[in-house]
């Protein structure tokens, strides 16, 4: 077999005459990466409910201690969030604070112990997500477009002012509300809406991976959630081993990031036990601190994993051990976020913000 | 064309140690194959919105990017022909135009050697463009991966994110599919 037999050939020269990319074509797409703007996108769930490129390409992270507590709130004694920039894969153990918050977490989920729904065949997992998102413009470069427009791929790079890295500037907080139905086997996106409109998906190609790969973290199963260990450690090592191995982030990096989907889309479905153990197993995890939040009016516990200058926390109920909501947090000097009339002032450095609430239901529409 | 030097605009076949934090590196390295690809695929307006998208997700999902698994290029192959998949009507609407190119073929009984070879040839890429656009969309991305990305088995797997029997099998069904379509014109 090779790809001069006639037939990939015929393939291969499909629709005939068909040209080479031109320079005006690679200039085109390059201006439209530069002219993007941050949007909801309704390919993933988290693709969707962070808006483009919020949790990845901000850099920086929020540091010193910065979540502000609002008056009168007696505080949890959580910790504070890491003031470490990193700019390598972040090894640091959990400081006590952090530990002896999420053994805390865990001992509520115990004690709380919430008894997981039965899904009944047919049944399907709602997921109301209440959100803010900073809204940014993307650009890339330091100089602006018109006064250096971006060269042709081919002989030079498209940068201007000889910095190539894409650049957040302002961000407005916009309001970001998804509904959200899952099939709970492989937790398959059937539907996904703002609200209101439909904004499209593709359950074919998740059910296909689902189907090829098998449950997993992302594809989660009630039954494959069963088979997991409660064993805090044991548990640890299965999470990682499940994450595999990461070459410029830490392999705690890509678990957690993972774990904020994963808890999005199954905390309901999550055993006393389970819940409890994920918690205590997370008090080996590299690059974890923890400090108190307050979110639309409620004490939360937030655990941050902090790497390459960002913050991905995972907000925790530290009444019941449940997970109820995700921030994405910054210091970068190059971002810069207001909040609009009518939206929350978000705590500093946070660009995105979201709580959810999940629940059983019989059909994409019902809530 | 991945790696070819007839046109001095294609990927450069030396090795090469790509960030994918680096959004303009991997643009000036690799928009040039996506382009094509895509541009045979949904033409060349909709290959533009394809590619654009395409590096704007890699780079907000660079962290996912695991280089113990294969190259950058198989990578934002993946990415562009899922972002493909909301293109599919496209894809097939222009199949279906050139395979309706084979229905007014009449003059192939003319007398011209030149116009008879022409509308044979017309006759194929119809033939051709019905098959491709009746394929099952798995066995058209793994095809269009092999014969015009040119990409590896074992990256076409990688991209697609499929067991790499599966790329082997959904290969000789498509291949099987295009050689039938072809050799029926052969015996016309």
């Amino acid at each position: 077999m090779s790809r001069e037999d006639s037939d990939i050939v015929a393939v291969r020269d499909l629709p005939p005459g068909r040209p080479e990319p031109t320079d005006e074509s690679v200039h085109r797409t390059w201006h439209r990466i530069t002219e993007a703007r941050r949007e909801a996108r309704p390919r993933t769930p988290s693709r969707i409910l962070v808006p483009v490129m919020a949790a990845t390409i901000v850099a920086g992270l929020v540091v010193g201690g910065a979540l502000v507590f609002r008056p009168g709130a007696e505080q949890l004694g959580v910790g504070t969030p890491s003031d470490d920039k990193t700019s390598e894969p972040n090894l640091t153990p959990a400081p006590p604070e952090t530990v002896a918050a999420l053994n805390a977490l865990a001992d509520a989920a115990t004690r709380a112990a919430l008894p997981p729904p039965q899904v009944k065949p047919g049944q399907l997992i709602f997921v109301r997500h209440d959100g803010w998102a900073a809204s940014f413009h993307i650009g890339v470069g330091a100089a602006p477009e018109e006064a250096n427009p971006p060269k042709p791929a081919s002989t030079e790079r498209p940068e201007a002012g000889g910095s190539a890295t894409a650049e957040l500037e302002e961000g407005r907080i916009e309001e970001q509300i998804r509904e959200l139905w899952f099939d709970p086997e492989g937790m398959v996106t059937l539907s996904i809406t703002d609200g209101r409109t439909d904004m499209g998906v593709d359950p074919d190609t998740e059910r296909g991976v689902f189907e090829q790969s098998g449950p997993s973290l992302d594809q989660p199963t009630p039954a494959w959630l069963a088979s997991l260990p409660t064993d805090p450690d044991q548990l640890r090592g299965k999470l990682r081993e499940l994450m595999g191995e990461e070459e410029a982030w830490s392999t705690d990096h890509a678990l957690w990031s993972t774990l904020q989907e994963f808890y999005l889309r199954t905390d309901l479905l999550l055993t006393p036990e389970l819940r409890s153990a994920l918690l205590r197993s997370f008090t080996g995890l590299l690059g974890l601190t923890s400090s108190e939040a307050m979110v639309d009016g409620r004490r939360l516990v937030a655990v941050r994993h902090t790497e390459r200058e960002s913050g991905d926390e995972i907000l925790f109920d530290p009444a019941t051990g449940a997970a109820v909501g995700r921030r994405s947090v910054t210091s970068s000097p190059d971002v810069t976020v207001s909040a609009p009339a009518g939206t929350p002032r978000l705590d500093p450095g946070v660009t995105y913000q979201a709580t959810w609430t999940q629940k059983i239901v019989t059909s994409v529409g019902a809530r | 064309m991945r790696g070819g030097a007839s046109t001095g605009m294609t990927t450069p076949t030396t090795p090469a140690v790509i960030d994918p934090a680096d959004l303009a590196g991997v643009f000036d390295r690799y928009a040039r194959d996506l382009l094509r690809y895509c541009t045979r695929r949904v033409g060349e307006q909709v290959a533009e919105d394809v590619v654009a998208e395409a590096f704007l997700v890699a780079y907000e999902q660079r962290d996912r990017y695991d280089a113990t698994r294969g190259e950058v290029l198989p990578w934002l192959y993946g990415i562009t022909t899922n972002l493909l998949r909301r293109h599919r009507r496209t894809e097939v609407r222009a199949l279906r135009a050139l395979a309706r190119a084979d229905g007014g073929s009449r003059a192939a009984e003319g007398p011209a050697r030149r116009a008879t070879e022409r509308v044979d040839a017309e006759r194929a890429v119809g033939r051709l463009s019905a098959v491709l656009a009746k394929l099952p969309r798995r066995q058209r991305d793994v095809l269009m991966l092999f014969a015009v990305a040119e990409l590896e088995y074992a990256e076409i797997a990688a991209a697609l994110q499929i067991p790499l029997g599966s790329v082997q099998s959904a290969l000789h069904r498509a291949r099987a599919k295009v050689r039938a379509a072809l050799a029926e014109g052969d015996a016309r």
